[in-house]
């Protein structure tokens, strides 16, 4: 394992039970994590992109170990969280830290902002007191809020400026791993522009690893160097981002649907192949999916390259690229028709 | 005027109540539909610009927002001379309705959908068995399992899709649509917008479309009109606003987008500052803090909204220069 590795993840499962049928009946149990691998490269942005349900955030939750996984290993720097001491877990929750989709609900009402961003120096015990509300305030000049926003509450902030907060509260432990969950779906379209100039030139100035995860391929494109296509709860293509938005690439027929969801006004998919809205609503229910008992592959139902072998067999993640890739994690995908996909999107001629 | 506008809005003023006092939300907003067109309303959060759908069918925050100033016609028809009881006879359902952002804040989550829809249908006099063919034509071809299911066993697009389809119940011939894929997945806002412009077609209704989203407006609407605090700063042809804003506003909307053209890791232009809060706009040219161009001008005087060419509208002293 070479030294740059940040973060490996093994065989990563997570479970919830649903309710039973009837009383002699086991209960079920949907798998929204299910035997995920991969690797993160320091400094390489990892990208995940999947529709709401499809348990990406849940990946990211486990991550950060706000929940814990049934099975498998996540190993940060080289060690296995799972047994690190107590001193070791404290730094493993100082070096990853999480930014949430909406600041309006992730930030505590009742607090000012001095007291949100001055909470995790206290808890770590950082410096005295000065020492901390000279962080306090040099942060807010990282992230471009004036000193003034100290006193004040989230409710009397904007959407834009209450994530800098949230920003500010993830960074003032200089973390090396940073989950955002959908950082800027909730804000307007040139407050996002914002945001994301303000991630990428931190991600510059202290050094940190980011993991993005959006259904928005767009916001993904501009940020991320890797990219995890997630499907019920599996990955089912793995790309460097380049890869997969010159559109030659593209190996997976949902990664094609996500790109051409994004840049509809550019890309499309090819008329004949393209789902029909009667079809798309007897989708079945995401839930159903995440039972993982559908023999086939998951995605059957949506595909319009589909054939008979893809409703028996679950194509594996298979490694396509492993030698020309210089990455540690090297493209792979998991479908039975990969050479197909390439004829879906064609570029829309402009007037 | 001509005779053929199915909606024309004249000198709309909305008003807010803020902490005991009115201030103008919408200012002197005006615009007209014709058949069969759709127009596309975009602008930031906090622009007005809900509050101007919002308006046409009558369903503001009573008392905290009410229409202070302005006509409406539809049709030739004084609406905003219409009393309460003919308007939600004659007008509400029948010749307009409203889709919302959200479909699982617009539908009752404790009432199956067949009384909800019931309900809709006896307003205008129709028969129930119009629902499963109208959820058909929405795309929901299992029309009696989702009469009888309650909000929360769909999915949210299909939520959308009911929704859809009970706006259409009255058969309108306008339909207000309030970022109606704003809280969808990706892959399923494009089947809505598909659905919404294979009914258009279908039935000729009128479309206002109103968003933030420049890849919808782009999709949908042949015209579009930009609001900044509460006004319209610039109305052009979709793709002819696309090719040369002209208002800085609109330049920097369309600047900040992520397109494919945009490198990646590369900085993005962005407008710098966010919409003022209301109490705070002030007389002068209300983007005047926010824009790069602006001069001791902008601040004093408002810029007049100037007819440039045949519907093509804006509002700047110092236009982008072409």
């Amino acid at each position: 394992m070479t030294s740059n590795v940040l973060l490996e993840v093994k065989d990563l499962t997570r479970f919830y039970k649903t309710a039973r049928k009837s009383l002699f009946t086991p209960p079920d149990a949907i798998y929204p994590v299910n035997k995920i691998n991969f690797k993160l490269t320091k400094l390489r942005n990892l990208g995940i992109a999947g529709e709401s349900g499809s348990g990406k955030t849940t990946l990211a939750k486990i991550i950060s170990q706000i929940e814990k996984q049934d099975e498998g290993q996540i190993f940060f720097e080289g060690r296995d969280i799972s047994k690190m001491d107590k001193k070791g877990w404290w730094d493993f929750r100082k070096a990853v830290q999480f930014i949430f989709q909406d600041p309006y609900e992730s930030i505590n009402p009742k607090k000012t902002v001095f007291q949100t961003l001055v909470e995790p120096l206290k808890i770590y015990k950082i410096g005295d007191h000065q020492e901390q509300s000279q962080r306090v305030e040099n942060m807010l000049n990282e992230v471009g809020l004036l000193p003034e926003v100290m006193q004040k509450f989230s409710h009397q902030l904007s959407g834009g400026q209450r994530q800098r907060v949230a920003i500010a509260r993830a960074l003032m432990l200089e973390p090396k791993l940073v989950i955002a969950d959908e950082p800027v779906s909730a804000l307007d379209v040139s407050v996002q522009a914002q945001i994301l100039n303000l991630l990428l030139e931190l991600q510059v100035k202290l050094g940190i690893t980011y993991i993005v995860i959006s259904h928005d391929l767009a916001v993904l494109r501009h940020f991320c160097d890797d990219l995890i296509i997630y499907y019920a709860g599996n990955i089912v293509e793995k790309t460097r981002a380049k890869d997969l938005f010159s559109t030659k690439n593209i190996q997976h027929p949902y990664s094609a649907m996500l790109l051409q969801a994004a840049f509809f006004d550019s890309l499309s998919i090819s008329e004949n192949t393209h789902v029909k809205t009667d079809e798309a609503a007897n989708e079945p229910a995401t839930d159903d999916l995440l039972l993982q008992k559908f023999a086939g592959c998951n995605f059957y139902h949506r595909c319009p390259i589909r054939s008979d072998l893809c409703a028996k067999s679950n194509p594996l993640l298979v490694t396509t690229n492993e030698k020309s890739s210089p990455s540690p994690s090297p493209s792979a995908v998991a479908c039975h028709h990969p050479q197909k996909v390439t004829e879906l999107i064609k570029t829309k001629h402009r007037a | 005027m001509s005779s053929d506008n199915v909606l024309e809005v004249k000198g709309l003023t909305i008003s807010l109540l803020l902490g005991g006092s009115y201030f103008e939300v919408v200012r002197d907003v005006s615009f007209s539909i014709a058949k069969g067109e759709s127009i596309g309303i975009l602008g930031e959060s906090g622009c007005g610009k809900s509050l101007t759908g919002a308006s046409l069918l009558r369903v503001l925050p009573h008392p905290f927002a009410k229409v202070t100033k302005g006509e409406i016609f539809f049709k030739g028809e004084p609406l905003h001379l219409m009393g309460h009881k003919e308007f939600n006879h004659k007008f509400r359902w029948r010749e307009a309705s409203m889709i919302f952002q959200e479909s699982s804040a617009a539908i009752n989550p404790v009432v199956k959908i067949g009384k909800q829809f019931a309900g809709v249908l006896k307003r205008v006099q129709a028969d129930f068995t119009k629902a499963k063919y109208l959820l058909k034509e929405c795309g929901l071809p299992d029309g009696d399992r989702i009469l009888n299911s309650y909000p929360h066993e769909l999915s949210g697009g299909m939520k959308q899709r009911v929704m859809i389809a009970m706006s259409l119940a009255g058969n309108p011939d306008l339909l207000v649509a309030d970022e109606p894929t704003t809280a969808t997945d990706a892959t399923v806002q494009t089947q809505i917008l598909d659905l919404l412009l294979e009914i258009q077609a279908k039935r000729g209704m009128s479309i206002i479309f109103i968003s933030h989203d420049f890849r919808l407006i782009k999709k949908m609407c042949r015209y579009v009109h930009v609001m900044y605090c509460g006004k319209i700063v610039e109305t052009q042809l979709t793709d002819e606003l696309l090719k040369q804003p002209q208002h800085h506003y609109t330049k920097g909307l369309i600047d900040s987008r992520l397109s494919l053209k945009v490198a990646p890791k590369s900085r993005l232009t962005s407008i710098k500052g966010v919409v003022p809060p209301i109490e705070k706009w002030h007389k002068g040219c209300s983007f005047f803090e926010r824009c790069e161009f602006s001069s001791p001008k902008c601040k004093l005087e408002e810029p007049p909204c100037v007819t440039t060419s045949d519907k093509a509208r804006l509002a700047c002293w110092f236009p982008v220069k072409r």
